[in-house]
């Protein structure tokens, strides 16, 4: 799969499930990557993680549920707020230094976030943009994107999903991402060779 | 892949023309607007070179007109609107934090439905179409089952008004029960109308303490409640070299500036006021002038006082009888020129809540406060028109069967709460199965919560409009995002006090999330349910018709500022003053009450003093949090996570307890409190604990405040109704102290007179 895509897949299992992402195409393939994976490293005693399970259309509401609570409004808070701002400013609140520096380097890359419902540095605007600046080839300021910006707050952001219990496939998304920016990182952002200069894939 | 190659062509496009849109999913296109804070401006630090829009603050109720300053679309700062009379560039505490209210992350960002049981806090995001939907199909079925009357309405703020016509529109005679009047200003209001003949207090208080030579405080706790152009008037005053009494069981911070502090026992001040009021009658310290052309009653009330005498409230009120001597001849030296403060929130014992405003409204009778420098002034009316189809007509008759009837003067401000819960509860006299619930926590507002969520679990549907998740929204089936009131219009904002002005209430800043406008819901929900009202598609429509008479638009309007001041005119020549009642005279006796059988002049009603061990519980404000609505703002909740309890010091030395221990408050009823730390003081009576209101949420929705503290609240099940209107009292619940698993009994310093009766728990077998 394409790195470009990757991302934008990433973005959309970010966003609000109001359909089941069982019904799209990219998640599912990622997902079964994943399972792949997973299954042939064997380090795991877990039980082994069935995130395809999840996200069937008879699971959609359920699923809906677990987005609500892990990203949205839950008790005690929501367990893992998916905004830099959270993250990166010293009070936790939205609209805040991360917010701001996520502006910053959509504006140098010469967009801007549409108005939407969500503050534009909700994790899946930050992966989309991730994906758009794929796309255009724009490697530099990728990677300053992902050394000075996302890789800050994003492991944090997964500690707090992961702690949270989540539901498998949102555990498989938060850690496809992971995986997929530290190799992003590494591909894109060390001298040498890079297959994916080179128009490769991850 | 297609999609690739289609973000490939269209980014390509959009590098050569640089005009398409990017794709992106939609969330960006090429930048134009952002970035928009020009120049210089983006190299000052702070909301220097900040665009400046006003509005009016709702961080309480006082409404102060303000400015939002705005940074690349982020509010950055609020400050005072400059050219407001009132509160000029100040703003408080509160006001300052607006800007961590709107992007605090516990906020309700989108409509939710709940999936889990009810309490249990399990929610899904919902379409705005699908909350209202569900809605208007439950209020459809209730009426359907039940009747309208089976629906009722909690509303508070300016958040409320508009649902209230959708309510109005069921045909429930509940469509509107102010928490804000029969938890608050009720007895104080019903007082003031049928003795002046005007609101002298509601949401405001026309008393000109700014002009006053004596000041007289019962209980009002100015300085800790925060109401900015209000205690700048008392600070006026003060400066100008008012002499002060303050009658308070604590010693609040306007005590601590009084000539003549009043260490009162909880639950006499009717005693003293009536006390004071035979006194100046019979000492001739009376404004007779006024009494004779302006008042009614006179002879009537001279009478009904005479058993009254100082020597009797001084053993009931437990007071100096050389003290209140000297504030009543104080006060009544200035005459006619003092504030005597009609008080506000004033739910406080029952039974005798309208008596005591009554008997404050008196006394300014007899002082001649009245229209005068320093006394209770004419508001002075600032009218914007009314837009055509705002407020629903409709035919009001009272059912036959009516949750109003034994209560006179509740009418005009709807149903009193504790009869909705009460019905809700029992299914009598009618059931009731449906709430909506709007700007207020009823569960931290009203009187015995216990009973509050056991009605709700009877409820077939319930649901609220809520900025934060407070404890009503964790018991809600469906709860709305509000738009907080920086982001939203509603209204015009006309002051009628001193310092008149008109301004208006406009966003700062967009909505953030799926928060909508209470208009905007309204609206909506008057579509769907084919209501007849709100003609308008958005917000600026009205208010643009509502500011033509004045020569006004909205744009005008912001152009000067966004605020436009006008000359006040609250006094009156003796000569000329006709007061707003039916006789245009003063009432000190009221024929009106007498009609519905309820006391025309007040008289002593002993109020039930804390059983053997206990004392009573009071609470009040503090000057960084409004209610229970402020405690999970970042900053406020950084000046004051949370509260404690004053305890006597001589009650704490003979129990054992010390300052910045921690106890739990059992009731009498055995309900317990959450643990809180108590603040020993000489600055509360013996048989008093004193404990700031709004903390010890319950609501883990809210992650900075929830179980921080100790609600007073929570503490509160004993209630009494006064007879007038219905209101629920608040002082009439009392407390004894568990320390380390420990019962701790109080015990009586101050002897009770045997004209009050005590209190007693009933045993249970």
């Amino acid at each position: 799969m394409e790195a470009a895509f990757i991302f934008h897949c990433l973005s959309e299992a970010f966003s609000f499930p109001d359909t089941p992402p069982g019904a799209n195409n990219g998640i599912v393939a990622l997902l079964s990557q994943f399972s792949a994976d997973a299954n042939s490293k064997k380090t795991t005693t877990n039980p082994a993680i069935n995130p395809i399970e999840s996200i069937n259309a008879e699971n959609l509401s359920e699923l809906q549920a677990e987005y609500t609570r892990l990203f949205i409004n839950a008790p005690h808070g929501v367990p893992a707020p998916p905004y830099a701002s959270v993250y990166l400013s010293d009070n936790r609140r939205l609209m805040q230094e991360g917010y701001d520096e996520a502006i910053r380097f959509y504006l140098e890359a010469g967009i801007e976030p549409i108005k939407g419902p969500e503050p534009a540095d909700h994790i899946f605007y930050e992966l989309e943009f991730i994906a758009m600046l794929l796309d255009i080839g724009q490697s530099v300021l990728l990677c300053r994107f992902l050394n000075d910006h996302i890789l800050k707050w994003y492991p944090q952001f997964l500690e707090h999903i992961l702690r949270a219990g989540p539901d498998p496939y949102y555990e498989a998304i938060a850690k496809i991402t992971m995986s997929s920016l530290i190799n992003l990182e590494k591909e894109l952002c060390h001298e040498g060779e890079s297959i994916l200069k080179n128009g490769g894939s991850l | 892949m297609k999609r690739r190659e289609f973000i490939k062509l269209s980014a390509a496009v959009c590098a050569a023309l640089g005009a398409m849109e990017l794709q992106g999913r939609g969330l960006f296109r090429p930048a134009v607007s952002l970035g928009a804070t020009e120049g210089a401006a983006q190299c000052l630090t702070g909301s220097l070179g900040a665009k400046e829009v006003t509005s009016v603050c709702e961080m309480c109720f006082w409404r102060c007109p303000i400015v939002g300053k705005i940074k690349d679309g982020k509010l950055v700062k609020i400050e005072g609107n400059p050219k407001s009379p009132a509160n000029g560039p100040r703003v408080c505490a509160r006001g300052n934090s607006g800007s961590q209210l709107i992007y605090d992350p516990d906020r309700m960002k989108y409509p939710m439905k709940r999936v889990g049981a009810r309490g249990e806090g399990k929610w899904a995001k919902i379409s705005w179409d699908e909350a209202l939907d569900e809605i208007v199909h439950n209020m459809q079925k209730v009426k359907k089952e039940y009747g309208p009357n089976a629906i009722a309405y909690f509303d508070h703020g300016a958040s409320a008004v508009f649902m209230r016509e959708i309510f109005k529109s069921t045909g429930t005679e509940n469509y509107t029960n102010e928490p804000a009047f029969f938890q608050c200003v009720g007895p104080v209001a019903i007082a003031y109308l049928n003795t002046a003949g005007y609101l002298v207090s509601g949401t405001r208080q026309y008393i000109d303490m700014g002009n006053a030579k004596a000041i007289l405080l019962v209980g009002s706790h100015i300085g800790e409640n925060v109401h900015v152009s209000h205690v700048r008037e008392f600070i006026a005053g003060l400066n100008k070299g008012a002499k002060l009494i303050v009658v308070d069981p604590r010693f609040s911070a306007p005590a601590d500036k009084a000539d003549i502090y009043l260490p009162i026992r909880p639950g006499t001040d009717t005693a003293l006021l009536l006390s004071w009021i035979n006194y100046v009658i019979q000492k001739n310290l009376y404004d007779n002038a006024f009494v004779k052309d302006h008042c009614n009653g006179f002879e009537k009330l001279r009478e009904s006082v005479k058993p009254y005498t100082i020597e009797w409230a001084a053993k009931i009120c437990d007071l100096n009888p050389k003290d209140m001597k000297r504030a009543i001849e104080l006060l009544a030296k200035y005459r006619p020129n003092v504030a005597i403060h009609p008080g506000r929130h004033s739910t406080w014992y029952g039974k005798d809540d309208v008596g005591r405003h009554h008997a404050l409204a008196i006394l300014n009778g007899l002082m001649g406060a009245v229209a005068v420098p320093g006394g209770i002034y004419f508001p002075t009316p600032v009218k914007p028109d009314k837009a055509k189809g705002m407020e629903l007509e409709v035919e009001e008759t009272e059912p036959p069967v009516s949750l109003t009837t034994e209560y006179p003067y509740s009418g005009a401000l709807g149903t009193p709460t504790a009869n909705i819960i009460k019905a809700t509860l029992t299914g009598k006299p009618y059931p009731i199965k449906l709430w909506g619930v709007n700007g207020v926590n009823i569960l931290q507002t009203i009187p015995n919560p216990y009973d509050t969520m056991e009605a709700i679990k009877k409820l077939d549907f319930i649901f609220c409009s809520e900025i934060l998740a407070n404890e009503t929204a964790i018991w809600s089936d469906i709860i709305l995002p509000d738009a907080t009131y920086l982001e939203r219009y509603d209204a015009i904002y006309a002051y009628d006090g001193l310092t008149p002005y008109l301004t208006v209430r406009q966003p700062v800043v967009d909505a953030m999330f799926e928060t909508k406008s209470p208009y905007w819901v309204a609206h909506q929900l008057a579509k769907k349910m084919n209501v007849d009202v709100f003609p308008y598609e958005k917000e600026q429509d009205y208010l643009n018709l509502q500011l033509q008479p004045l020569s006004l638009s909205l744009e005008k309007l912001n152009a000067q500022g966004g605020i436009i001041a006008f000359p006040a005119k609250p006094y009156r020549d003796r000569k000329d003053l006709k007061l707003p009642t039916d006789s245009g005279k003063y009432e000190l006796y009221v024929e009106d009450f007498a009609k519905n059988k309820l006391d025309p002049l007040p008289k002593f009603i002993p109020v039930t003093a804390p059983p053997k061990g206990y004392m009573r519980l009071v609470y009040g404000r503090v000057p960084m949090h409004t209610f229970s609505r402020t405690m999970n703002n970042l900053w406020l909740n950084n000046e004051m996570p949370e509260n404690e309890l004053w305890v006597n010091d001589g009650i704490a030395a003979k129990i054992g307890i010390k300052d910045g221990d921690t106890v739990i408050m059992e009731n009498q009823d055995g309900k317990k409190s959450n643990p809180v730390k108590v603040k020993v003081t000489a600055g509360i009576r013996p048989d008093a604990a004193y404990l700031p209101h709004g903390f010890g949420s319950k609501s883990p929705l809210l992650t900075k405040t929830y179980n921080k503290g100790a609600s007073d609240q929570f503490m509160i099940t004993r209630y009494e109704n006064d007879p007038y209107a219905g209101s629920s009292s608040h002082r009439t619940s009392f407390i004894r102290l568990i320390k380390d698993g420990k019962t701790l009994d109080i015990p009586e310093i101050r002897p009770l007179p045997p004209e009050i009766p005590r209190f007693e728990i009933k045993k249970t077998a």
